[in-house]
């Protein structure tokens, strides 16, 4: 059982009131988030009006929803009407959002309260929380550590045990691999599932909003809520939400077919990462599903073609940032031309800088089709693979990342390697399927290890049984739990 | 790509860098480009219909922009004058 039917009992039963618990939270994050720097802005008007609304509400008789008072922290790109949403970058300083996205919209529709927002790498750009004009976030299992990212604050979090659940995005795995590097559940939808107006858009056809959540049946209750069809969003997938947190305890996993990738358990894979990963498939195996190993030879090509269609993207999309409408300008500057190069200079980091160069360099007339056009064709390819590999296999198994949590400034001047460490994250954004990453052990040196599950479209709540199922059989042990809060 | 192709580019993403910077990132880039021949390793055709996994029949919706009207618009931009974004001369 998580954490939240917990909160949700005793706020039913009245032992535990919503202004009580959302004080609490935000007095923990007063105390404890410059351990960590896991959160950049409170909302505390906000959410303690919230919470005495419904502390009101319960108190008149109403039947209050499964969020009820459930402190939620938000990655700082998704839109919440009169807060400030930056970006985690200078060019966007002081803005404040005028309305709010769907996503935290539903949330807050179901009683879930956002108490804060949290960390980022700037524009969601980066796998370490590193490159944020906050600062970077501290893993919480050992602080010289990065917290992976880009939604390291929101990983980082729920690991520091300061919320029960963050909402983040998930471009080429900004939500496995920090959910990974910090030993929490983390879950990226299929692309299509949860609205993403209102996100602040890195690369379009591949960002997705997920859960952050200490515990499988967190994650499964918050996404319930998250998903559904918006018209706002014309990539909105118009089916039915699944009541994903019912029935999520299954007695076994017998006639599961789970594959696993050569090419993610080979040489170049950290070797405890390696022999952690092969204990979780032990442990799948003995409760009841079969193992296999296939050839995915389209691992390398998959990251090549992320980094040439999401620069290309950002390119796009980022071009929008110019200090002419909102977010921070250069006032010196004598000529339009002058003031957006220059606006653009002082307010973007380098690794967007990096990624909007070579964005704009692959979609350069003489370059598009050696290197966009080509990107494409892989993609659909990368898509038809897994197609193919889900009729032989219900969920495909592998590191979520090749290592373990790294040391903050190991990777910031070789870009090239900080993006090898979402070699397995990546190709699964390509398809839009939707993925898991969960806790299975921890290195020599204490670091938590991610086992990472990939379901096929559409396959969240099987993917939420098998990760419950395993949580349940492994009883990993967080670092610092949330209900010490209560 | 040599420095004349980083300038070019940097004209075209209206971002502006130091001398000293265009060489890091050139060096930098071309790493990552030089990544980019594994794709050359895909001869599959892919089937058309993998394109777009997902989104076989995405329909548009009517953009109604309302937005102007939140106060919040004039708050957020640098400079706003008479119902409209202000920016510097066009032709210094």
């Amino acid at each position: 059982m998580g954490v939240l039917r917990k909160i949700h009992d005793a706020i039913r039963s009245k032992a535990l009131g919503c202004e009580e618990l959302t004080r609490s939270v935000i007095d923990q994050i007063a105390q404890k988030n410059s351990e960590v720097n896991a959160f950049i802005d409170v909302f505390e008007a906000r959410a303690i009006q919230m919470a005495k609304a419904q502390d009101e509400a319960l108190a008149n008789g109403a039947e209050l929803p499964v969020g009820a008072g459930i402190p939620v922290g938000i990655k700082d790109n998704m839109c919440i009407d009169g807060e400030l949403v930056t970006c985690a970058s200078n060019i966007l300083k002081g803005y404040r959002s005028p309305y709010t996205s769907t996503a935290v919209g539903q949330i807050m529709a179901a009683g879930f309260i956002p108490v804060g927002r949290t960390n980022m790498d700037e524009f969601a750009m980066g796998s370490s929380n590193e490159h944020s004009v906050y600062g970077p976030v501290s893993n919480p299992w050992n602080k010289s550590l990065v917290s992976g990212g880009s939604s390291g604050g929101s990983a980082a979090a729920v690991a520091a045990g300061l919320v029960p659940l963050t909402l983040g995005s998930d471009t080429g795995g900004s939500i496995r691999q920090p959910a990974s590097f910090c030993g929490v559940v983390g879950l990226k939808p299929t692309y299509g599932r949860v609205s993403r107006y209102g996100l602040v858009a890195f690369a379009s056809s591949l960002d997705q909003i997920g859960p952050f959540a200490q515990y499988v049946d967190d994650a499964a209750l918050i996404l319930e809520s998250l998903c559904g069809f918006d018209p706002y969003d014309s990539t909105s997938e118009n089916r039915s939400v699944e009541p994903f947190s019912a029935n999520l305890a299954v007695d076994s996993l017998k006639g599961k077919r789970i594959g696993v990738p050569n090419q993610l358990m080979s040489q170049t894979i950290a070797p405890d990462v390696r022999e952690s990963i092969s204990e979780a498939l032990k442990r799948f195996e003995s409760l009841g599903a079969s193992i296999d190993y296939f050839d995915f030879d389209l691992v390398d090509e998959a990251l090549a073609t992320y980094y040439i269609i999401a620069p290309a993207e950002v390119s796009s999309n980022l071009s929008r940032f110019d200090g002419v409408r909102y977010g921070n300008r250069n006032t010196a500057a004598n000529s339009l031309k002058e003031m957006i190069q220059t606006t653009r200079q002082q307010g973007f980091g380098d690794e967007v800088k990096r990624r909007i160069i070579l964005g704009t360099y692959v979609l350069s007339s003489g370059y598009y089709d050696a290197y966009y056009g080509k990107a494409q064709k892989v993609r659909a390819v990368v898509s038809e693979t897994y197609a193919n590999l889900f009729k032989s296999y219900d969920f495909i198994c592998s590191p979520t990342a090749p290592t373990t949590a790294f040391e903050k400034g190991a990777n910031l001047n070789d870009p090239m390697q900080m993006y090898l460490s979402d070699i397995a994250t990546i190709p699964v954004n390509l398809a839009g399927l939707p993925a898991m990453s969960f806790p299975c052990g921890l290195d020599s040196s204490g670091a938590p290890i991610g086992c990472q599950l990939v379901g096929g479209w559409f396959k969240e709540r099987e993917l939420l049984q098998a990760a419950h199922a395993f949580e349940r059989a492994m009883e990993f042990q967080p670092k610092y739990s949330f209900e010490g809060v209560l | 790509m040599s420095n004349i192709d980083v300038d070019s580019i940097l004209e075209l993403s209206c971002l502006s860098l130091t001398d000293e910077r265009k060489q890091e990132f050139s060096v930098q880039i071309e790493k990552v480009l030089d990544y980019m021949d594994v794709l050359n390793n895909v001869k599959k055709v892919p089937d058309p219909s993998f394109e777009w996994p997902i989104h076989k029949d995405v329909v548009g919706r009517e953009d109604v922009p309302e937005s102007f009207e939140h106060p919040l618009v004039k708050e957020n931009a640098p400079e706003y004058k008479s119902g409209g974004f202000s920016v510097p001369k066009i032709l210094s």
